[in-house]
């Protein structure tokens, strides 16, 4: 039964994500990539971990997403669709994607793909917390504190710039 | 049979999905007949009166009309979303009925992280909107989308600072443990001022902006936009659009009643003989009636007053709502 709902969520993630890039029309192409993150939180849910699913769900599908939309629909549709498909930045993207490829082979080939498992479970029953929400809050405000707080300053400097950018361009107006 | 019934997960997932079903397509025939009604009375008029007593078998003479409308896609619309949108708006509620406890032993789904799931997925019909004016290919339609898009991310952001204060108190994300939290009389309810009265305020008001309701109800905007997301619905689908704005306040007014009114707890514990089930329904209906007065007592209010409201005056309320609360939970 789990194994054919994993089956059914990797599935349809990755025909999304294929069609992110194979769709024509960007509007289409969100939509697409909105299903593919919805199938990882239901990948998450299937991993007991129902908090990460869900807050894949509102940051993400719930949030992110419709910046995403707001923005490509104030693109010129009709002509993104009738544009040629192959950018001249192919020829960058196709190594880097060769790249990347072979990196994921070599990292499953030698099995050390995927998280330190039995490092998390360490932590977990060294602060003998059995839910995964406070599991997480716990290990986040004391084992990773440090990483925690310097994303959040990284995301405070992204706030700012966009800010900035944004008075900036209406001054020159 | 009936061993077979429960053991089997499938069987039991089919049946919770039909009850839920059930639960939010047959609630716009009481509510547009109440809402009609309530509408009339404040405006010191009888409201609907001809069909059945006092119109009540007005919602069926309605439905039947918009069922037997003609169902036009204009041109130039994107056929598959424009068919689509109505129902990437109502399923989100319908999953939202699952995580709902009615009752201490009646729920569909008991989540260890069941406030958090509610938000989330409430937050997703907002998709079936965005789309639904955008494939209209039709610009009041897609001003409506748009708006509706802005005004939704504003005001999540308030009601999840809102929600904050009531985790806290219940030390929980489970929905069944924050009611229980507020169990014992009147005076335990998150909604009591010495509990999260300012936390209750914030969630009402970004409950109004998330169901599009007035004085929020500026995606549709009939003023302005002519209808927006809306405008180029007709027949069934439009109707689909009406039922999810039903279920949304519907679905606000349930969870507000869950997180801030007790759920299925009386007001007084003597009062506990009246099964809880009852009770939750009495506090729904109540909720749902505030939710009908504020519509026909206020107007609508203005884009930008609606945005500065959202992001200057709510959500540093809920900021200092969870500071406070914080405080006082560490000096308790």
């Amino acid at each position: 039964m789990e194994l054919l709902f994993f089956f059914l969520f990797a599935t349809v993630a990755v025909l999304a994500a294929v069609m992110v890039v194979t769709v024509r029309n960007p509007v289409h192409s969100v939509l697409a990539l909105i299903l593919c993150f919805f199938q990882v939180a239901c990948l998450f849910v299937l991993l007991r971990s129902p908090f990460l699913g869900i807050a894949q769900l509102f940051i993400y599908v719930g949030a992110i997403m419709i910046f995403f939309l707001f923005a490509v629909f104030l693109l010129d549709i009709k002509r993104t669709i009738h544009q040629e498909r192959y950018s001249r930045w192919a020829s960058f993207a196709l190594p880097a994607g060769i790249i990347m490829l072979v990196e994921i082979v070599l990292l499953l080939g030698r099995g050390k793909f995927g998280a330190p498992v039995q490092e998390q479970e360490a932590v977990a029953s060294l602060l003998n917390l059995g839910k995964s929400t406070e599991a997480i809050g716990a290990v986040l405000f004391t084992k990773y504190l440090y990483p925690f707080e310097i994303i959040s300053v990284v995301l405070l400097v992204a706030f700012v710039g966009a800010v900035v950018l944004t008075v900036k361009s209406k001054q020159e107006d | 049979m009936i061993e077979f019934v429960l053991g089997n997960a499938l069987i039991m997932i089919l049946i919770k999905s039909f009850i839920a079903v059930g639960i939010v397509f047959s609630l716009p025939l009481p509510f547009t007949w109440i809402e009609r009604k309530i509408a009339g009375h404040i405006q010191v008029r009888p409201g609907p009166m001809r069909v059945g007593f006092h119109g009540v078998l007005q919602p069926f003479a309605d439905g039947l009309k918009l069922f037997l409308k003609e169902d036009i896609i204009p041109d130039g619309a994107d056929k598959f979303l424009f068919r689509v949108a109505p129902y990437l708006t109502l399923i989100p509620y319908i999953a939202i009925f699952v995580a709902i406890p009615v009752a201490g032993n009646a729920y569909l789904s008991d989540m260890n992280v069941g406030v958090l799931y509610v938000l989330a997925i409430g937050g997703l019909s907002i998709y079936g909107i965005i789309l639904g004016g955008w494939a209209s290919n039709s610009k009041y339609a897609l001003l409506g989308g748009l708006r509706a898009a802005a005004q939704m991310i504003s005001y999540e952001v308030a009601m999840g600072f809102a929600v904050i204060g009531v985790i806290m108190m219940a030390q929980s994300l489970n929905m069944r443990e924050i009611v229980e939290a507020q169990g014992g009389g009147i005076l335990s309810w998150n909604i009591m001022p010495h509990k999260q009265l300012i936390g209750f305020y914030i969630f009402l008001v970004a409950g109004f902006a998330e169901s599009n309701r007035i004085p929020f109800d500026i995606p549709e905007g009939e003023g302005e936009l002519g209808g927006g997301f809306h405008t180029e619905y007709s027949g069934m689908r439009f109707s689909l659009f009406a039922m999810a704005e039903y279920a949304a306040m519907f679905s606000i007014c349930a969870i507000g009643t869950v997180l801030y009114l007790g759920g299925w707890h009386a007001p007084h514990p003597a009062l506990d003989v009246i099964p809880g089930f009852i009770w939750f329904i009495i506090k729904v209906v109540c909720f749902v009636y505030i939710f009908m007065w504020v519509r026909f007592s206020w107007p609508r209010y203005r884009y930008d007053q609606l945005m500065a409201l959202g992001w200057k005056f709510l959500i540093p309320l809920g900021v200092a709502n969870v500071l406070v609360t914080g405080l006082f939970i560490m000096l308790w």
